[in-house]
This record gives C-alpha cells, sequence and structure tokens, in this order.
C-alpha cells in the first residue's frame, strides 16, 4: 500500500499535488488524506491541488473525505484546487445532493499550478 | 386490459452477481456496471452516475446488513435497454422506507453517515424500488436506461 500512497504525492512550484488513483478505495483517500497534512506541514507549499484526472466513479464518502481534506487545508492557510473532474462526476455529486462549495475547480492539471503565490509560504 | 401488459415486463438477458462484504467489493460490483454498460452502449455520464449508484447501496449492505450480493443485469423493456442494479441482503430491514429516502436521514450517527445514499440513487437512476422487512432483509432495485 505505501508505495502507491507515496508515488501519488508530490511537490511542484509550492504546490502539494495529491493524485487519486482511478481505483481508489477508502482507506487510500483516507491514507493520502492523512499525508497531504502531514507534508502541507512541514513543506514550503502554498497550494494544495487534489488532482482526480483519474476518478471516474465517486460516492458520498469519496466527496466528504475530498471537502474535509480542501477545509483542513484552508484552515491551514493554504489554497486548495481540485483540479481535473469529468462531466460524469460532476453529475454523480450533484446527484447526490452534494458540492465542492467553496473549493476552487480546474478542469486541466496544468491551470492549478497557475500563479501560485510566491509569497506566504516559506 | 390487464393491468400489467406485455409491453411492461422487464426481460433479463445477462446477469452478474457480486458478493458484498468490504469497500473494495463496491469498485468490483461498479467495474462489472461499467462494463455490462458498454455492452449495451450506455452513456459515460450515465455510466458513472450508475456507478455511483451502486457504492451507495453497496455501502449499506457493508454497514447495515454486513453483507449481501449485488445483481447486475442487462435487461430490456419496450425494446428499450438498460441496466438494473439489485442489491439484496438479509440484514436488519429498514423500519420506514420513505423516512430512509430523506436527504439527511441517517440511523448511522458515529460515522457522520450523511444520509444522502438512498436519495442519491432515486435521482442517479431512472426507476428505483425498496422491498424491505425489519428482521428480514432488503432488497433494492433500480434501473438505468439507454437515453
Ligand atoms: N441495506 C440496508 N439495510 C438496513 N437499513 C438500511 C439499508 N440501506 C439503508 N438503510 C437505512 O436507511 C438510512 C438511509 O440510508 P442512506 O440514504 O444511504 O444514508 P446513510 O447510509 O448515510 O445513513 C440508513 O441510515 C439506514 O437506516
Ligand atoms: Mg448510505
Amino acid at each position: 500500500m505505501k508505495p502507491a500512497i507515496y508515488g501519488a504525492l508530490k511537490v511542484v512550484q509550492k504546490c502539494l499535488i495529491v493524485s487519486i488513483a482511478t481505483d481508489w478505495d477508502d482507506e487510500l483517500v483516507l491514507a493520502l488524506q492523512k499525508e497531504a497534512l502531514r507534508q502541507l506541514n512541514r513543506q514550503n507549499v502554498s497550494r494544495l491541488v487534489i488532482d482526480i484526472t483519474a476518478v471516474d466513479s465517486v460516492d458520498s464518502l469519496f466527496t466528504r473525505y475530498i471537502c474535509d481534506t480542501a477545509r483542513m487545508a484552508s484552515m491551514l492557510d493554504v489554497d486548495v484546487i481540485v483540479a481535473g473532474m469529468n462531466p460524469g462526476v460532476a453529475a454523480s455529486i450533484v446527484g447526490l445532493n452534494l458540492d465542492f462549495e467553496g473549493v476552487t475547480c480546474v478542469g486541466r492539471i496544468d491551470d492549478a499550478l497557475l500563479g501560485v503565490a510566491e509569497s506566504g509560504a516559506y | 386490459m390487464s393491468a400489467v401488459s406485455a409491453s411492461q415486463v422487464i426481460k433479463v438477458q445477462e446477469e452478474t452477481a457480486v458478493e458484498v462484504t468490504k469497500s473494495s467489493d463496491n469498485a468490483v460490483a461498479a467495474n462489472v456496471a461499467r462494463v455490462l454498460s458498454k455492452v449495451i452502449g450506455l452513456a459515460k455520464t450515465a455510466t458513472q452516475m450508475l456507478m455511483t449508484a451502486i457504492y451507495e447501496l453497496g455501502t449499506n449492505i457493508i454497514s447495515y446488513a454486513g453483507k449481501g450480493i449485488i445483481r447486475l443485469q442487462i435487461v430490456e423493456k419496450n425494446s428499450c435497454r438498460g441496466i438494473r442494479v439489485i442489491a439484496e441482503d438479509g440484514g436488519p430491514g429498514i423500519e420506514d422506507v420513505q423516512q430512509a429516502m430523506v436527504d439527511g436521514f441517517s440511523t448511522q450517527q458515529q460515522f457522520r453517515s450523511l444520509g444522502l445514499g438512498l436519495g442519491g440513487v432515486s435521482r442517479l437512476m431512472d426507476e428505483m424500488s425498496i422491498c424491505s422487512q425489519p428482521g428480514r432483509g432488503t432488497r433494492i432495485s433500480a434501473c438505468k436506461w439507454m437515453n
């Protein structure tokens, strides 16, 4: 389990990118959440990018874990961007009567790296 | 006219059953649904909504009954094809089905469960029916039709 988790987290230009695998399960998402928060605390990071490009099916628990992670990161003064949501995932989240309220979403992971604050994180 | 005309009969063309006891079994069932959806040419977004419904039904089986079965079928009605999901368990059953369907209603407070699963399934799928007997179990059937 560990290599998969560590492989899915990397820091690029002050952004911590967390990529969630297609075949995620609750354990993986919770492990990523925990590791992301640990890294935010240690590294010189001003933005957390949650990359869901590979994800094509979600449920209410998954959506809640992502929202929780985003909320925790913003309390730590880190911007949060969810990248790569596809239309079917958006339709599923709306069908569940949920949303990513207050979280910026971008279509492509590259766009998530634009305009990262150079100041603020030391 | 008879109460149920022949055109309303749902014919089952193919079925795969998945035993569900843990979170990763939901992913197995959802993947079977993905394959069956491809066979009939169901649109991608519709397939993804179907998969989400399966996750919710599977999670309920695991949380409330411990184990159960998810049957995935290619079905036909009025020469329209679709995918039917049947989630069955021999668990405690649902006391008040109408209440259980209401968004936000949950009997599982300790895990901050959102109570959006059953309402979600009804919105994500085209048809849904619940049969539940307290103390005996639950059978939830839901269809996603082409177009
Ligand atoms: N298979 C089942 N067996 C017994 N009770 C169930 C089952 N599925 C759902 N329920 C009941 O219906 C309620 C609502 O379910 P759901 O909408 O999925 O929300 P949640 O699972 O978050 O509570 C549950 O809290 C539970 O009491
Ligand atoms: Mg549920």
